[in-house]
């Protein structure tokens, strides 16, 4: 069991991840016209990259190394949540909208539990109107 | 040594009131950066990065590296107060620094402090301006070859200096090289690893990945404060025993120009950075000091020794990004986004073709010191209230910046979706301890490793062996050879140890 728990953690996950993603750039890119011709740096790389990534797997197993990135504790987990729906959102609501619940949840999951929770979120509206869109003109999806 | 008539131009370029504004409004924020504890001068300058795309290319860096100097002092602020450094380059400060504050004499402390830095700092970029041209001169040296060995060197290095595994700062380094090759190849015109997604065939936008990997991360570990700083900085402020601390600095000559010239040295060597520079300066202080026994009591020559390499460690990290466009820290790489985001390649030609800009740049950091002395001594008085601000208010405040940044640089909220995926790579790296800067390097110079590479296969197809031709390549090459036998050496010693 202890075993299974040293190879299958957030660490190799991560390394796997890396490994399976590098495997699709050269693969994908093999497949089409002109493809092994696009990938002398990239094929060599790959080769490299897959190598150094089993000697840190075995390095981090035979040494027990760190293997807890930390990511998966409740609040960030929230956090990273409301940040992905709040860019989400961006596309369906717009910025106003979005900036304006995105504050009030985010505080909120953050510690800010008063009356005067709506008067960040309202201050950061009108940044972003008058700031960024009206005075820089960025063509903010209002 | 200096070309007169690119210098009085880029000091015409300067004469602009965007100019003092810039230095201004970015000293300010890297101050403020550097007295909050966890904030880094990265997170502050990858935040600001996108909003001087309305500014034109020299008033942009000239805000930016206003952040940088700010935040450096900033770090020395806080050392001095509450013993904690703001930013690394500030962990020797505290050595002395704060044994002063417990005496009671933290107003002199910060006048000791103010002062090295502005000196520090002054004196680095005042070399720079002599330096920058026989800089240029040897970077136009740089061919496909000594690129390629020059990438793989530094690569090989900041896993040495920086991170605890050397495996795993190069396989950030191979990581981000992979990731900036993401695109049309320019050799074939095929789009490479794009998911089909017509918003990558520019490639990753390198910008979106920097506020990504630096900023989000930090922003998670601010998620489990309540605030900023738990601890009460609000300390009483003395304005005469501060100009006692900047009258007493300026007078030891020896201790700030060894301080200076150990910072710049040591600037240059990428990853080394400011941290390196002061604790070595501090060393060499206290073992040619008289009063060795009073350093880590509150000796001023302490505090002296380690801001003036502090700020002067800027200088030398901004010259090798100038001449050869290798970012020795996370800070200059954000500044190298920087440039590129104003459609300038630092290297040997960025002088070359760009000599006003460059002169502008660095005469322009000689005012912001100036500018610093009088900031740092205003900000030092307010400095308590500023790190009181609580995480609910800024996070999100500062995830709209973000998100409003990445938007603004093509007018796509798919690069907003890519700040969120490099905010959580930036997480694992750094959580798992596998050298952020090596994935950066690679990222930014991954394109051209690839264009090199084809290169160096036309030229040097018949025999490979020809490379080492090059004396440059050669060297580096052989420095690379050393480091590693170097890191292997002690490796196998401190293990029979």
């Amino acid at each position: 069991m202890k075993i299974v728990k040293k190879i299958f953690n957030e660490f190799n996950f991560f390394i796997i991840l890396a490994i399976s993603w590098s495997f699709y750039f050269l693969n994908s890119t093999l497949k089409l016209e002109e493809g092994p011709e696009s990938v002398l740096l990239i094929k060599p790389l790959f080769y490299f990259f897959v190598g150094i990534s089993i000697f840190i797997i075995v390095e981090s197993v035979a040494k027990n190394l760190n293997t807890k990135s930390q990511l998966f504790e409740q609040k960030k987990i929230y956090f990273l949540i409301t940040v992905l729906l709040f860019f989400c959102g961006l596309n369906l609501f717009g910025y106003l909208i979005s900036t304006f619940f995105f504050y009030i949840i985010l505080s909120y999951l953050l510690g800010f539990r008063n009356k005067f929770i709506l008067i960040p979120p309202f201050l950061a509206l009108i940044i972003v109107y008058f700031f960024f869109h009206k005075l820089l003109k960025i063509p903010l999806p209002l | 040594m200096i070309n007169f008539g690119d210098l009085m131009e880029g000091v015409g370029l300067l004469m602009s009131w965007k100019m003092p504004l810039a230095i201004f409004s970015g000293m300010l924020l890297g101050l403020i950066i550097g007295v909050i504890p966890g904030m880094t001068a990265a997170l502050g300058l990858a935040i600001i990065l996108p909003l001087t795309l309305s500014l034109d290319a020299l008033t942009a860096l000239i805000l930016m590296t206003s952040v940088y100097t700010g935040s450096l002092t900033g770090g020395g602020i806080l050392a001095i107060l509450i013993n904690t450094p703001g930013t690394p380059g500030a962990v020797a400060t505290t050595l002395d620094g704060y044994p002063m504050t417990r005496k009671g004499l933290h107003n002199e402390a910060l006048g000791l402090q103010i002062s090295s830095s502005v000196i520090g700092g002054f004196l680095s970029y005042l070399v720079l301006l002599f330096a920058i041209e026989p800089m240029t001169w040897l970077a136009l040296k740089f061919g496909s070859s000594e690129m390629l060995a020059l990438t793989i060197f530094v690569i090989v290095f900041i896993g040495i200096l920086q991170g605890k595994y050397l495996s795993r700062a190069i396989f950030a380094g191979v990581f981000g090289i992979l990731v900036s090759n993401i695109g049309t190849s320019v050799s074939t015109g095929v789009a490479r690893g794009t998911f089909g997604f017509a918003e990558l065939e520019d490639g990753v936008p390198l910008i979106i990945c920097i506020i990504g990997m630096f900023a989000i991360p930090e922003l998670l570990s601010l998620v489990n404060r309540k605030s900023i700083s738990d601890e009460d900085v609000q300390k009483n402020h003395n304005i005469q025993d501060l100009f006692k601390g900047i009258f007493k600095a300026i007078k030891k000559i020896k201790i700030w120009l060894t301080g200076s010239i150990v910072g710049i040295f040591v600037g240059v060597l990428p990853a080394a950075g400011a941290a390196i520079a002061s604790l070595s300066s501090y060393s060499l202080a206290k073992k040619f000091s008289k009063n060795k026994e009073n350093f880590g009591k509150g000796e001023p020559d302490g505090v002296v020794a380690a801001e003036s390499a502090n700020n002067a460690s800027e200088g030398g990290s901004m010259a090798i990004l100038l001449s050869l466009g290798i970012p020795g820290s996370a800070s200059t790489a954000v500044i190298l986004g920087g440039f590129m985001l104003h459609g300038l390649v630092p290297g040997g030609g960025l002088f070359r073709d760009n000599g006003p800009l460059v002169y502008g740049l660095i005469v322009g950091n000689l005012l912001q010191m100036i500018f610093l002395g009088f900031f740092a001594a205003f900000i030092a008085f307010y400095v308590g209230k500023i790190v009181k601000v609580k995480s609910y208010l800024l996070v999100p405040l500062l995830i709209i910046l973000m998100s409003i940044g990445s938007f603004a640089y093509r007018n796509l909220i798919f690069d907003v979706y890519i700040l969120f995926i490099f905010g959580i790579v930036g997480w694992y790296l750094k959580k798992f301890e596998f050298t952020p800067l090596s994935f950066m390097i690679g990222l930014f110079l991954g394109r051209q490793i690839d264009e090199d590479i084809e290169r160096v296969i036309i030229l040097f197809s018949d025999n490979p062996l020809k490379v080492f031709e090059s004396t440059i390549t050669s060297v580096i090459t052989l420095f690379t050879i050393l480091s590693l036998c170097y890191y292997f050496f002690f490796k196998i010693k401190n293990k029979k140890n």
